[in-house]
């Protein structure tokens, strides 16, 4: 989405999600999640899934974005 | 329990009775168990309580792993307990239906007529209307044959039967949309969520083709592939049609779907309020006022004077 042109539409969520995923709290989980996928992905046999990192950290960012995201659409 | 500690209770108030002395210990209803009687109450209750937490932790820990991702609340412009909704939201979110979900989903209890004086004026509900074909029949040689809609038909259906749908979708089915925000845990904070939070699938999970990863659906694999883009189709207004717009359009266009009493309902709660407030102040004074009487009354008692 970053590599979009200037001309073309952007959506306001991509922008509210990338400042709510660096916040203090969502930033943590979101480090947390990172961790869980690369260790995951460096296991050849491993039946770890990083779901509940994802969710845990989506939780975060959708509380965040929440809020804040009706104020730019119609 | 509570019926053992009566009987043990009971007994020794009996006795207290026929011995004719006063024995406070028999009211107590340990003091007559023997010690290891007493070792055995109190492994047994210390049981029942670990069990209970074990149950109690067990029971949170389930809750704290759930496959599914909650979806927040929007703020929705609905949401107020007065608050009617967004007609112009209403009449993207069909224009959104139309072009983009109606592909795969039905809505075969919503009428064209339906949508007279909540998103469109009669004139253009014809006019919608009139841009599908319908099967209707027989005609007098006894064959079906093929007409303009009119503002009495219902939305077509993009497959014939269940059957069709599911062969056409992987085997899923795309669920019927008419009443899916009373359908479905969440309502339109779910669908709005659900239709722009499609992500990668986290680590460990693969899927099978032709399934796509939604935290927002339970257990995560979901047959719908992520729909919306943004200038996916350009609103009739001229709004921005970002992803996030047209999923905030679409689920404010179900949920009136869903509900379409909903702005009556919320006019006749006001309406309720105000009547009902008044008529309680009303029933309230006259009950005080035929009471009056009564309750300033005195009541003498009056020894025959001798």
């Amino acid at each position: 989405m970053s590599d979009q042109e200037a001309a073309e539409l952007v959506d306001p969520a991509v922008a509210i999600k990338e400042k709510c995923s660096q916040t203090k709290e969502c930033a943590a989980l979101l480090e947390k999640f990172n961790a869980c996928n690369d260790r995951v992905a460096s296991k050849s046999a491993t039946t770890e899934t990083c779901v509940e990192e994802q969710t845990d950290f989506l939780h975060c960012v959708d509380h965040c974005l929440a809020p804040q995201l009706f104020k730019h659409l119609k | 329990m509570a019926g053992v500690a009566g009987k043990f209770v009971k007994s020794g108030l009996l006795r207290v009775q026929s011995n004719g002395i006063i024995q406070q210990s028999h009211l107590s209803t340990l003091r007559e168990l023997s010690v290891g009687k007493k070792a055995g109450l109190v492994v047994v209750g210390s049981l029942i309580g670990g069990a209970a937490g074990l149950a109690y932790t067990l029971d949170q820990s389930v809750k704290a792993s759930g496959l599914d991702l909650h979806a927040p609340h929007f703020p929705w412009s609905h949401n107020g307990m007065f608050s009617s909704l967004d007609h112009a939201s209403i009449r993207r979110g069909y224009e959104v239906y139309k072009q983009v979900c109606s592909a795969c989903h039905s809505m075969k209890y919503l009428a064209y007529r339906n949508l007279i004086d909540v998103s469109h004026t009669e004139e253009e509900a014809k006019e919608e209307a009139a841009s599908i074909q319908v099967t209707d029949g027989p005609n007098e040689e006894g064959l079906m044959f093929q007409r303009p809609g009119k503002l009495s038909d219902r939305f077509p259906s993009p497959y014939p039967n269940e059957e069709a749908a599911r062969n056409a979708n992987n085997g899923a089915l795309p669920p019927d949309l008419t009443y899916i925000t009373a359908a479905r845990h969440g309502g339109e904070d779910y669908l709005f969520s659900l239709l722009t939070g499609y992500t990668d699938p986290p680590g460990g999970i693969t899927l099978r083709d032709g399934l796509y990863y939604n935290p927002y659906f339970p257990g995560g694999a979901i047959g719908m592939a992520q729909a919306l883009y943004n200038e996916l189709i350009e609103y009739s207004d001229g709004t921005p049609a970002t992803a996030s717009q047209m999923a905030k359009d679409v689920a404010t266009f179900l949920k009136w779907a869903a509900e379409p009493e909903h702005d009556d309902r919320k006019k006749m709660a006001l309406k309720a309020l105000m009547l009902f407030s008044f008529l309680i102040s009303v029933s309230y004074y006259w009950k005080r006022h035929k009471w009056s009487v009564l309750k300033t009354r005195k009541i003498v008692y009056k020894p025959k004077s001798e």
